[in-house]
């Protein structure tokens, strides 16, 4: 398995690029979480990764290889994507909506890869189901699904349970551990922090462009980067599942 | 479910074109009519008025409907919106608009025409790609451009008849749409254009799936969005300009004949050009025949007629609850 290297990366959207010179490493097999206000760069630092930005300069290595000199196609087979819009406007079935996820190997719409993707999301029973009348959690587990038959072991997600009730953020995020156990590497970008600290084991911190911390999630969060990152007081709370406490915005009466 | 709505819009549009054959101001019965298509019987004026007034133009309008159905449907994967098609969008208006400078300047009309609109509606629709794209696509933006690009247009197509006034009737009329003086010529080179439509992007039904998920997803499932997307408008706008440089802008046909087959048959492309390609062709020679027959003397333009016919159906469809484009 190989990991995600980032090498004095500058770019994002217009002329004045988001990132300056950045450097950065994520290992595989782990589960991180992108937090950060809104316009830190959390997407931005996907979509370099996926390649719908390019870098201004620097380079991207994805198991050692520039991504720069990867086809479409090719970084399809290595990446699996679920983005923050997913739109249901068409009446595909959920098994043809999943097979989407395999137009970079030619798509072949019978692959047993596709019944596997959909029995680790649970949606077996969806198959003939038309995404226009499926529940948001469950068309996320199909967006899920889909990106699981793309074949990579490198997972980006883009605030993949936002608008979901708890009990399906619980079942979104649980999978994602899940998948880790399994090989994947997960980069998913949180703007609940406290699921960031509950699931993830390292979490990268964004303000401006810049990382601000990336570590072990227990240790990324504190009360003074809190403040300087999000400019909210936090205080904490022992967490006895957990074993250890988590940082809640404090709430001043 | 597929092959027998096909197969039921072929015979429907092969039964509908022997009925047009026979109508018109001189009656022919059926049964002269197909002892003329079989080389026998009259070979005076009854046989000219079938093989050179009518088929020409039965073969024109069924080929043009089909160019606009499948365009429409093209259109609608390529710009992520099911209001696009080349009418609303302008780039008929592009096409039109180029014909009235080739008008205007006395071009030929089997060779001119065609290239002028092609020249016009090629810079209408990458005018329109550079114009909404550049904010990501939004729907309203697209629509917007597309109304804007329209009513400039439009503007320099009133402009241009009032500084031709000797070419004012000819232009308004053909600007309104109209198979009466279709040829055989002209059914050869929009077969020609229809073939070469049909066929390769037939074959990308799967990139055209993928246009339909948002931008960010298409791309990092592996499709180059911007270069599929330009690679699929450009041969449906020529094949569009084409049609519109010999028989003028008729509206309507590509909004509708896709949205009615993925109502049929979903909105999978491998399952939905095909349909729409031949409801389109049913649905102009239809409307052409009727414009033929309508009038006592005389005929209507045949935009009127698919204007009439799609404008209820399209409203029909935008209120019908559940339908989400399939």
């Amino acid at each position: 398995m190989g990991s995600l290297v980032f090498e004095h990366v500058s770019g994002g959207w217009g002329s004045v690029p988001l990132f300056e010179n950045l450097d950065l490493t994520i290992k595989s097999g782990t589960f991180t979480a992108l937090t950060g206000p809104n316009g830190s760069g959390k997407s931005t630092l996907l979509k370099l990764i996926y390649k719908e930005i390019r870098p201004k300069s620097g380079a991207i290595y994805l198991n050692g290889t520039d991504v720069a000199a990867m086809g479409q196609k090719e970084l399809a087979r290595q990446i699996g994507f679920v983005g923050q819009h997913n739109y249901n406007d068409y009446a595909f079935t959920a098994r043809e909506a999943v097979a989407m996820g395999r137009y970079a190997h030619g798509g072949d719409p019978e692959s047993a890869i596709i019944t596997e993707a959909m029995e680790a999301c649970n949606i077996t029973h969806l198959a003939d189901t038309l995404i226009t009348t499926l529940s948001g959690g469950e068309l996320q587990r199909v967006v899920l699904a889909r990106a699981l038959t793309q074949g990579g072991t490198l997972l980006l997600l883009d605030e993949p349970v936002n608008h979901l009730d708890v009990k399906h953020q619980k079942s979104i995020m649980s999978l994602l551990c899940r998948l880790t156990s399994q090989g994947y590497t997960v980069i998913c970008v949180l703007h609940d922090l406290l699921l960031a600290q509950i699931y993830s084991e390292e979490t990268i911190m964004l303000k401006d462009g810049a990382i601000v911390a990336h570590g072990p999630s227990e240790r990324v969060f504190t009360a003074e980067r809190l403040k300087e990152v999000y400019q909210i007081d936090a205080h904490q709370i022992f967490d006895p599942i957990l074993g250890r406490p988590i940082w809640f915005p404090s709430h001043s009466r | 479910m597929r092959r027998t709505l096909n197969s039921i819009l072929i015979t429907l549009t092969l039964l509908l074109a022997l009925a047009a054959l026979t109508l018109g101001p001189s009656d022919i019965s059926v049964g002269e009519t197909l002892s003329i298509l079989l080389g026998n019987g009259d070979s005076g004026s009854r046989h000219y008025i079938i093989w050179q007034l009518r088929m020409p133009r039965i073969l024109a309008s069924m080929l043009t409907g089909a160019v606009l159905g499948f365009s429409g449907a093209i259109f609608q994967a390529a710009l992520r919106n099911p209001m696009a098609d080349p009418f609303i969008l302008g780039v008929s208006s592009g096409a039109s608009f180029g014909v009235a400078i080739a008008l205007a300047l006395g071009l030929s009309s089997l060779i001119g025409f065609p290239v002028a609109a092609l020249i016009g509606s090629v810079a209408t629709t990458l005018a329109i790609l550079a114009l909404s794209f550049k904010r990501k696509g939004a729907t309203t933006t697209l629509l917007l451009t597309g109304v804007a690009i329209n009513y400039i247009l439009s503007a320099a197509m009133t402009l241009l008849m009032v500084m031709n006034r000797e070419q004012y009737q000819r232009i308004l009329y053909w600007s309104l749409g109209s198979f009466s003086t279709a040829t055989y010529s002209q059914v050869v080179v929009i077969a020609g254009a229809a073939l070469l439509l049909f066929i390769p992007l037939s074959s990308a039904h799967k990139s055209l799936d993928m246009l339909l998920l948002d931008e960010s997803t298409s791309q990092a499932l592996g499709l180059s969005v911007s270069a599929v997307r330009l690679a699929v408008l450009l041969p449906a706008s020529i094949a569009t300009a084409i049609c519109v440089s010999y028989f003028g802008v008729i509206g309507f046909i590509g909004l509708m004949a896709p949205h009615v087959s993925r109502l049929l048959v979903g909105p999978k492309h491998k399952h939905l050009l095909l349909p729409s390609a031949l409801f389109g062709s049913l649905l102009m020679l239809g409307s052409d025949t009727l414009a033929r027959i309508l009038l006592e003397s005389g005929e209507l333009p045949v935009g009127v007629i698919t204007s009439l016919l799609g404008v209820p159906l399209f409203i029909y469809l935008l209120r019908k609850g559940r339908y989400r484009y399939g």
